[in-house]
């Protein structure tokens, strides 16, 4: 169920915090959008504003940040300009959220079933009985052993991967057209990784929903994302379709964060010397302390003089897949 | 090495653990078993058993004189009698009645204010805050008693007043209290789910954030019945009860000047008041401990 229309297009957002000497971009000109039934992930190291991204997807900046240029288009709608009742009517709704962390992302008092069923009374006005009758649907639907049995148990009854499993339940719940998933798996481990990663791409070829996963791990990408989009600094730096940006990234940054990732090599090539584990030298640039031109620049191999100065502009390197680098084109990166 | 315990796959299939039982149930196990607590519900369980049924089963009014006055216990009446020859025993059973409710009544008030002052100010922050707390502090710095006598004064003493005037005084702590686990609560990840799934603010504090914040005010609520009671005494010694409804503070302050020549007419509601306070806060104390894991280590 893909549709070329964007469901969701970010239009040059910016979001600024209050700091002691004024406002601090947190995130600066961002734009990328997202169509129907498809995935699309946003990688970049932590504090690059993808999560910022997110809260501002869901207006749910913390205190003292906000919007302050741009537009977040959910459907053709600018939810920028929302009500605050409009937004309560959207979040869970039309747009849910997973959060990173399944330890604690659900209520200690609540009974699971409690959990789901009120999230689809709230917004479906569903009575109790249908209420709890989705809940144990989407309890099946995330591949929960003995559903109904397992509807009265409290959070601390379940391991890590299944309270991920209930997140993304009450996530499905109202059928949102958006899940914003923000690291979805980092506090869980590799095999159940795997798990939520093939559960998540199943509901989503079930139910046409679009995907917005925010992640550091490549790996999780390459497994689900159709579409990605690199940030860097508060800038996004590479966007594109996924395959293309893994085959061959356009930005530095991109190709040095795949250079990051360690790979198992096995059988034939696991014997011989295989390619060295690199880092990217330096850190992610403070907020308010952006060097003047590139913001990778410090920390970029290919960097020039002019790279110093000018702060780059986005260059499409074949269609749809664009970076904001000035060596993109004269360099091979990959 | 010992293969039986790395059977190939003791971790794959795990052992069928029992159901854990639900939290508050292991909280009530934990209640039962601590003496002092149980104690205290023992002594608060005849508090009430006498209250209630005393008057009735002892038969005597409490308001009528039956005896010579200040005749010594076990002279004629159990207990003695006061100056005006009322058998004390009957009037510390019924007096009861009227400590005891306007004990718990006072300190429902106490905590519902405290409760809902505290939450609007621990979710909004900010202004809201600033000026809830501005107004909270406002009542912790006067001098409760004194506040609560000049509150008796200024409008008449009968039990909605006392009543009105014990809760009015004592919300400050509770307030603080609820505020700062409302905060600490309303950071955590939960409540952003929720918020994020379409959460209203009035469904956040209340369904979302106050049963999280339950223990401490729960604990704190049953140190502020006691209070209450401590209170309700006192305001009835310095003659600022409802002189119509008898309790216990109203007997002891009636006799005071009798102290010295009949310590009967103010020792036995004065062991009455003692017990019943102390019962409750034992029952506090053993609340808190089955509450809170670290406190339980401990004993």
């Amino acid at each position: 169920m893909t549709d070329d229309t964007p469901f969701l297009e970010i239009r040059n957002l910016t979001v600024e915090m209050k700091g002691d000497a004024g406002m601090i971009r947190v995130l600066d000109d961002v734009s990328l959008s997202i169509r129907r039934g498809t995935t699309m992930g946003i990688v970049g190291e932590s504090g690059c504003g993808k999560s910022m991204t997110a809260l501002a997807i869901m207006r749910l900046l913390p205190p003292g940040f906000q919007i302050t240029s741009g537009q977040i288009l959910l459907d053709g709608e600018d939810i920028t300009k929302a009500s605050e009742a409009r937004m309560r009517q959207l979040r869970g709704n039309d747009i849910s959220m997973i959060f990173q962390e399944p330890m604690t992302s659900l209520n200690p008092v609540y009974t699971v079933g409690e959990q789901i069923a009120e999230a689809v009374r709230q917004h479906q006005g569903l009575d109790t009985a249908k209420a709890e009758q989705r809940a144990i649907e989407m309890l099946k639907a995330v591949q929960i052993p003995g559903a109904e049995a397992r509807l009265g148990s409290y959070p601390h009854e379940f391991s890590g991967g299944m309270r991920q499993r209930v997140m993304i339940a009450m996530a499905l719940a109202c059928q949102p057209r958006l899940i914003v998933a923000d690291e979805p798996t980092t506090a869980l481990d590799v095999t159940v990784q795997a798990q939520i990663f093939a559960l998540m791409r199943e509901l989503q070829e079930e139910t046409g929903t679009a995907i917005m996963l925010i992640t550091h791990d490549l790996g999780a990408v390459a497994e689900l994302a159709d579409d990605v989009a690199v940030f860097y600094a508060g800038w996004r730096i590479e966007h594109g379709p996924a395959s293309a940006i893994l085959r061959h990234p356009a930005h530095p940054y991109t190709s040095g964060l795949m250079s990051c990732t360690p790979r198992l090599r096995l059988g034939a090539a696991a014997s011989g010397q295989g390619p060295a584990l690199l880092e990217i030298e330096g850190m992610v640039p403070q907020l308010g302390k952006m060097p003047s031109g590139c913001r990778f620049a410090p920390r970029c191999t290919l960097a020039d003089a002019h790279c110093r100065s000018t702060v780059p502009v986005d260059t499409e390197v074949e269609p749809g897949h664009a970076a904001m680098c000035w060596k993109t084109k004269a360099e091979v990166l990959a | 090495m010992n293969t039986d315990t790395l059977a190939p796959d003791s971790n794959l299939v795990p052992p069928p653990a029992a159901k854990p039982d639900h939290p508050l149930r292991e909280t009530l196990v934990i209640f039962l078993k601590n003496k002092a607590a149980a104690a205290g519900m023992i002594l608060l369980l005849i508090v009430l058993v006498g209250t209630i049924f005393g008057p009735a089963l002892y038969g005597v009014d409490a308001n009528e004189m039956v005896w010579i006055p200040l005749s010594p216990p076990g002279d004629g009446t159990p207990l003695g009698t006061d100056y005006l020859g009322r058998d004390i025993l009957a009037g510390i059973l019924v007096g009861g009645r009227v400590t005891l409710i306007v004990g718990a009544v006072s300190a429902v008030m106490t905590i519902v204010i405290g409760v809902v002052v505290g939450a609007f100010a621990g979710f909004f922050g900010g202004r809201v805050d600033a000026a809830l707390m501005k107004f909270t502090e406002f009542f912790q710095v006067l001098p409760s008693l004194l506040l609560a006598m000049v509150l008796v004064t200024i409008f008449a003493p009968s039990l909605t007043t006392i009543i009105f005037a014990i809760g009015v005084v004592g919300w400050a702590q509770i307030a603080r209290l609820t505020r700062a686990e409302f905060m600490r609560i309303g950071n955590l990840d939960y409540v952003k789910a929720a918020r994020a799934a379409g959460a209203r603010d009035s469904y956040l504090m209340f369904r979302v954030i106050l049963p999280g914040s339950l223990p401490p005010i729960i604990v704190s609520s049953a140190l502020v019945t006691g209070a209450s009671i401590l209170f309700e005494a006192g305001l009835s010694f310095l003659g600022l009860g409802d002189p119509n409804t008898l309790s216990w503070g109203l007997i002891i302050g009636q006799n005071q000047n009798y102290l010295l020549d009949a310590w009967w007419t103010v020792t036995c509601p004065g062991m009455a008041i003692f017990v019943t306070v102390l019962a409750i806060s034992l029952i506090g104390d053993g609340i808190n401990d089955a509450l809170n894991p670290r406190a339980r280590k401990r004993g």
